[in-house]
């Protein structure tokens, strides 16, 4: 009895802050990077905007433009590594969104070769939003869940976005690119 | 005789620390009210803004295509330039008397029916939507995630407007068109009840 209230009235001397966990808690390095494009915004909006104006092309030049964004991406993201004080403004990755967004809302049909540039220059820079990876095993880990996580993101969006299209009309990707002009608009007058 | 003793100084020790407790902050209200929740929640919870983003859509489904699909685009496209002046500190009169007006104007003309040329329609819901970007715009530099917060009430407002859509896809009967103009009346009377600060 004695040593219960002792207790008792230790633990109730000592009260701390109860702190909320992290949203998926610690889940390691890969997993960390792999849902990185979901829990970074300006990542997201990067990515979003370059996985809709994929879906708002045909598939021909989709099938050039996807790898390469991709390898784009593990790049940039290998790069980022040697050179961690790099790294873009919120106002730069909202024009750039922005930008590929009103192209999907243009939703003319790009050169190849011109589309696989701008898809390589929105996932390069999605790449770069993220944090910066070290040569050691859970910064390679890390590593390899971004270029994952990122690969995952565009393909899922482009395929959320053709589905819809497909049972919709064109006009659905045409309103998902005016959500995103209108995100990175307002993104691009913040300050930073 | 000693163990009552130690019991009662136990027994104040903890009432004193119960009084000397910090609170336990598991979700701080600042962390929850400034990312992509409180964006999408924003237009959702304000009534003034359900109305009019319903009607939008609403009105779109009477107009038939493109109408349908260029109103909820123009809509967002605009509304992105009122947010930037919110945004920006840039101050704008009338805001909630444009958002209560476009509940009225645009209740009515789903109310009647009304048809106008599609310039001037996407004009109308153009002009309305400066006021409820500003409003929503506002209130973003403040958020804790000022982009996520962005991204949230844009979709929170499209979802409202595809919601106004979906209903006023009723309009292919006869009785569904009755219901919708009855909505619109519903979406104009509830308008001039805040255009009046009645509601």
């Amino acid at each position: 009895m004695r040593r219960c209230v002792l207790a008792a009235a230790a633990l109730a001397l000592v009260p701390q802050v109860a702190l909320a966990h992290d949203a998926f808690g610690d889940l390691g390095p890969f997993y960390a990077g792999l849902l990185h494009p979901v829990m970074a915004p300006l990542q997201t909006l990067l990515l979003a905007a370059v996985a809709l104006l994929l879906a708002r092309q045909p598939l021909a030049g989709v099938r050039v433009a996807y790898p390469a964004a991709v390898l784009a991406a593990a790049l940039v993201i290998a790069l980022h590594g040697v050179w961690p004080e790099v790294s873009i403004s919120i106002r730069l990755g909202a024009l750039v969104a922005l930008a590929l967004a009103a192209l999907a809302l243009w939703g003319r049909a790009l050169p190849r070769g011109l589309l696989a540039g701008l898809a390589m220059a929105g996932a390069a820079l999605a790449a770069l939003s993220g944090d910066a990876v070290s040569a050691t095993r859970e910064g390679l880990l890390g590593a390899l869940g971004s270029v994952l996580g990122i690969a995952a993101f565009v393909l899922l969006g482009w395929g959320v976005v053709d589905l819809a299209q497909a049972r919709l009309g064109r006009v659905a990707g045409a309103v998902a690119a005016a959500w995103l002009i209108a995100i990175g608009g307002m993104a691009a007058v913040l300050p930073g | 005789m000693y163990s009552k003793s130690l019991a009662a100084v136990a027994v104040m020790l903890t009432l004193v620390s119960f009084g000397i407790a910090s609170p336990a902050l598991a979700h701080t209200g600042d962390a929850a009210a400034g990312g992509f929740v409180t964006g999408f929640l924003h237009p959702i919870l304000g009534w003034d803004h359900v109305i009019a983003m319903v009607a939008v859509g609403l009105w779109g489904a009477f107009l038939g295509a493109p109408a349908v699909w260029l109103l909820p685009v123009t809509f967002p496209l605009v509304m992105a330039l009122g947010g930037m002046l919110g945004a920006a500190g840039v101050p704008l009169p009338g805001i909630e008397t444009g958002i209560a007006a476009s509940g009225l104007v645009i209740g009515l003309a789903v109310l009647f029916a009304a048809r106008p040329p599609l310039p001037v329609a996407a004009v109308i819901v153009a002009f309305f939507a400066i006021f409820h970007g500003h409003a929503h715009g506002a209130e973003m530099p403040g958020a804790v995630s000022p982009l996520a917060y962005a991204g949230g009430f844009v979709i929170g407002t499209g979802l409202l407007h595809l919601c106004g859509i979906s209903f006023g896809l009723l309009t292919r009967s006869r009785a569904g068109a009755l219901a919708v103009r009855g909505a619109g009346g519903v979406i104009a009377a509830l308008g001039a009840g805040f255009l009046i600060g009645a509601l």
